[in-house]
């Protein structure tokens, strides 16, 4: 897609089928990262700290020049930086599927599985599937330029949410704090879990802030963290952390493509104004909780619009000024205005495509058929095992069996983005590296330095997104996104 | 064809090598062409006969009724 590099971080949670207590998830993980590095050899574990909580040894970069590692227990993949969204989808769907065949290289598959999604039920815990959409250093990062986003980051869970049954109790409701009229006080929820047997998405219940720039805690619709992996005199990264993980390939491409149009309607002076929400954060989590699926809220203007219209009038914007950019970009136009569309006419008209759509369909079906009520503990695990990445056992993958689920990818496809990475951004040069390093003789590689009494205390080699370095060797400095520095890597791989 | 703006990005030949990377490589390899338009109406309800809604229940009812009480994590960011 014109002038945009993407990428999508997802933590995966790890369901432990047996009663095995040395099976924990975090036993797991460490297993998965040491078979994909150590036995398989598809990329090079880091042999430094990349911080206090990224040892060496917890993780490293791919043949497809992204990145697996386990960041807080959960195993995450990092894609690499994609120019189109067909990769993107690609990528993501490559790192559900790495983790699988480690698990059933391992004898695992039977006692794991691999879920995508967001949100333990039982405990309240969240975890993230972040969106990177590198931007211009001059993009608007000022509350008023970033404020253009959040009525469309608000509304578009419409057909980005991965629904959940029920709703979480924030841990940290403590933080959770609004000023009315100059007072700043605890936020009220006015939903009651009793209330919500269903809503359209994972995260809300765990957003507390508009804009901050932390991960962990306190999570804004927007994070503002200045971290652009890239040269800094020329790029920012916007980094969002309030989506869910989506199984439909037709939402991935939507959440990943409107959002990148919408920015682009901020950068070039053309975003819809007039949609201020005086407070976001409790629209947000009102928008996911509203069991009439009307998603009507009102405007700080005291004008009342449905997220429907919201997304409509983005959609005009967007369609008005780029339409005909490129392929990408009418793809993204047409699936948004259809989807904006349909889910007028009711959820079932976009099931397979948007997940929590598909997910309310199904758990509809199952009720229907084995007569269980909303807080049955099945409908949970039914829940669940939608997200289930496993192609034979998860219910999004049934969908798509039965042909119930468009396709935007092949299988083969995927295969081959295990190992090969972007051809148009710098994760080629930095797949290259890793290929070039996987073929190096062990136990030392590049030894001339080694033998210096100073060598032995620099790692062989040091991978990250936007430079590395061989011992011996110059820095290499992947600072633009957009090049592939082909040549270059060439020459430094075989000076 | 993808149209690109002007923008610095590097010598010509880089960008010439990166238009020619993405004509490349086919964008949707199920026939479907970047650009095609969705009917201009949708499905009003998803097209789901018996048997396959008797496949989707077949693999629900697979799945261990208990399992959301063993999915323990930790929180992460």
């Amino acid at each position: 897609m014109y002038n945009r590099i993407f990428g999508l971080e997802t933590e995966y949670g790890l369901l432990i089928k047996s009663d095995q207590p040395e099976l924990s998830p975090s036993w797991i993980a460490h297993r998965v990262i040491d078979h994909l590095f150590t036995a398989k050899k598809h990329g090079v574990i880091d042999l430094h700290y990349r911080g206090y909580d990224e040892p060496p040894g917890n993780g490293g970069f791919l043949l497809n020049g992204g990145r697996m590692y386990v960041d807080m227990g959960h195993l995450e993949f990092a894609s690499p930086e994609c120019h189109s969204l067909w990769d993107l989808l690609t990528f993501d769907r490559s790192g559900d599927c790495l983790i699988q065949d480690c698990l059933e290289e391992l004898g695992l598959a039977d006692q794991v599985s691999i879920i995508k999604n967001n949100v333990d039920h039982e405990t309240g815990a969240t975890f993230g599937c972040h969106e990177n959409y590198l931007v211009s250093r001059e993009f608007p990062f000022t509350q008023r330029g970033l404020g253009q986003l959040i009525p469309f980051l608000v509304t578009r869970q419409v057909f980005t949410g991965a629904g959940r049954i029920g709703m979480s109790r924030n841990l940290e409701g403590w933080i959770e704090l609004e000023d009315i009229e100059g007072l700043v006080r605890p936020r009220s929820n006015n939903a009651r879990p009793s209330d919500i047997v269903f809503q359209i998405s994972q995260r809300p219940d765990f957003i507390v802030n508009d804009f901050f720039e932390w991960v962990q805690h306190n999570r804004a619709i927007v994070n503002t963290r200045d971290e652009p992996l890239a040269d800094p005199n020329r790029f920012r990264r916007l980094h969002l952390l309030m989506g869910d993980s989506n199984m439909a390939e037709e939402a991935t491409l939507l959440k990943m493509g409107t959002t990148g149009l919408v920015l682009q309607l901020i950068e070039e002076g053309h975003v819809p104004q007039g949609l201020d929400l005086d407070d976001p954060v409790q629209v947000l989590r009102d928008l996911s909780h509203d069991q009439s699926r009307q998603w009507f809220m009102t405007l700080s203007t005291g004008k009342v619009l449905s997220a429907l219209d919201v997304q409509e009038i983005f959609w005009a914007a967007a369609a008005k000024h780029y339409a005909g950019q490129d392929d990408e970009t009418d793809w993204v136009l047409a699936h948004w205005e259809a989807v904006i569309r349909d889910l007028r006419g009711g959820y079932e008209a976009v099931v397979g495509r948007v997940d929590w759509a598909s997910k309310l369909w199904l758990l509809a079906q199952f009720r229907e058929a084995e007569q269980v009520e909303w807080g049955d503990p099945w409908l949970k695990s039914l829940d669940l095992e939608y997200h289930n990445v496993n192609q034979q056992e998860g219910l999004y993958h049934a969908l798509t069996d039965e042909g119930h689920a468009p396709r935007f990818m092949t299988d083969e496809a995927v295969t081959l983005a295990k190992s090969v990475p972007p051809r148009n951004t710098r994760a080629f040069a930095r797949g290259e590296a890793i290929r070039y390093l996987t073929m190096q003789a062990e136990p030392r590689l590049f030894p001339s330095l080694a033998d210096h009494p100073a060598g032995r205390r620099v790692p062989p080699y040091v991978i990250n997104w936007s430079v590395l370095q061989f011992r011996g060797s110059p820095v290499f400095v992947m600072a633009d996104p957009f090049r592939t520095y082909m040549n270059e890597m060439k020459s430094y791989c075989h000076p | 064809m993808i149209q690109r703006r002007s923008r610095d990005r590097g010598s010509a030949w880089e960008t010439n090598l990166a238009e020619w990377e993405r004509r490349e490589r086919p964008v949707d390899p199920l026939g479907k062409p970047p650009g095609h338009r969705e009917p201009e109406t949708g499905p009003a309800r998803p097209d789901i006969n018996s048997p396959s809604k008797d496949n989707l229940l077949k693999r629900m009812r697979k799945v261990d009724p208990k399992q959301a009480e063993r999915y323990r994590q930790r929180t992460g960011e």
